[in-house]
């Protein structure tokens, strides 16, 4: 047993290097164009596959959402704006009319002193 | 033509410069990955590979250490990626669940080494498949010692590691390729 092991352990001694089939330089070049070629291919199939396809629906669809949404609250916005922007004019009108009456009644007054 | 002017002409993208480096390491590229993997067909795709990777990333070789050990390194790491995948398309294949006899075939010597002397082929198809079943570390150091013949001081440099660390994987190697093949003439 003994020596059979150390004949197998020794077995490797004085080996000579294995070579590749001849042509190996010529099949490995037309291994780098075809990696080239497929580069493009991976990029053409990984585009088209259909779970991009789906994925690029949703995100046309939430980006439309998205829009949509904006446009709901910016326009909602306007409108709260307008409505601020009433009420300065509105304080101003009574304002203005207050003064009126004011005047009116400031007026009033001195026409009734004048004529008395 | 020296190496370093190789290296710089194939930065350059001279393909001349790339069919002569191919030309004399494709040997010892072959013969590493025919010595891990053992098996003539993917010890070929595994030369390729590494071959299209220093064809490819050659500006990373900062000429640190020997073209030859880059090389190796390559290599090595092609080939352990190669078992690795080869190990997971088995795990996964249904005929091998169905049958469940990988261990059986695992221990079947089928590999024979074509520059191994004739006498000593089928002693050393049963070591080949003993060290098979040797931890990674130790299956690298024993292969680029016993199938390179690279020396300690070449093994550590490939493996980045001291000389007495690659002393010490020989020193278990041996030990356990002892086990494993005693294991295997009791069986017989």
């Amino acid at each position: 047993m003994e020596k059979r092991i150390e004949e197998a352990l020794s077995s490797l001694d004085g080996i000579q290097r294995a070579t590749p089939r001849p042509f190996f330089y010529t099949r490995l070049m037309a291994k780098i164009e075809q990696n080239e070629k497929g580069v493009w291919e991976n990029v053409s199939s990984f585009i088209t596959r259909p779970v991009m396809l789906f994925a690029t629906v949703c995100i046309v669809l939430l980006l439309n959402v998205a829009v949509l949404y904006k446009n709901h609250v910016s326009s909602a916005k306007i409108t709260a704006a307008e409505q601020l922007e009433q009420i300065p004019n509105d304080a101003y009108d009574v304002a203005s009319n207050t003064n009126t009456t004011i005047y009116n009644i400031w007026s009033q007054d001195n026409e009734q002193r004048v004529q008395q | 033509m020296d190496e370093r002017i190789l290296i710089e002409q194939l930065k350059k993208g001279e393909e001349t410069a790339f069919r002569t480096i191919v030309e004399k390491w494709q040997d010892m590229v072959y013969n590493t990955a025919l010595g891990i993997v053992q098996n003539a067909e993917d010890a070929e795709d595994i030369s390729q590979e590494a071959f299209v990777q220093v064809y490819q990333s050659i500006h990373s070789f900062k000429g640190e250490s020997k073209f030859s050990t880059w090389l190796y390194r390559i290599t090595i790491a092609k080939a352990l990626d190669h078992e690795r995948r080869k190990k997971r398309k088995k795990r996964f294949a249904i005929v091998k669940k169905i049958l469940g006899n990988a261990e059986d075939d695992a221990l079947l010597p089928d590999f024979q080494h074509p520059g191994v002397e004739f006498d000593k082929k089928e002693n050393a198809a049963i070591l080949l498949n003993a060290i098979k079943k040797l931890p990674e570390n130790q299956r690298i150091a024993f292969t680029l010692h016993k199938v390179e013949g690279l020396s300690y001081q070449e093994v550590s440099d490939v493996m980045k590691t001291s000389v007495s660390s690659v002393e010490s994987l020989m020193h278990r190697a041996k030990g356990n390729l002892k086990k494993l093949l005693e294991n295997y003439y009791k069986q017989q």
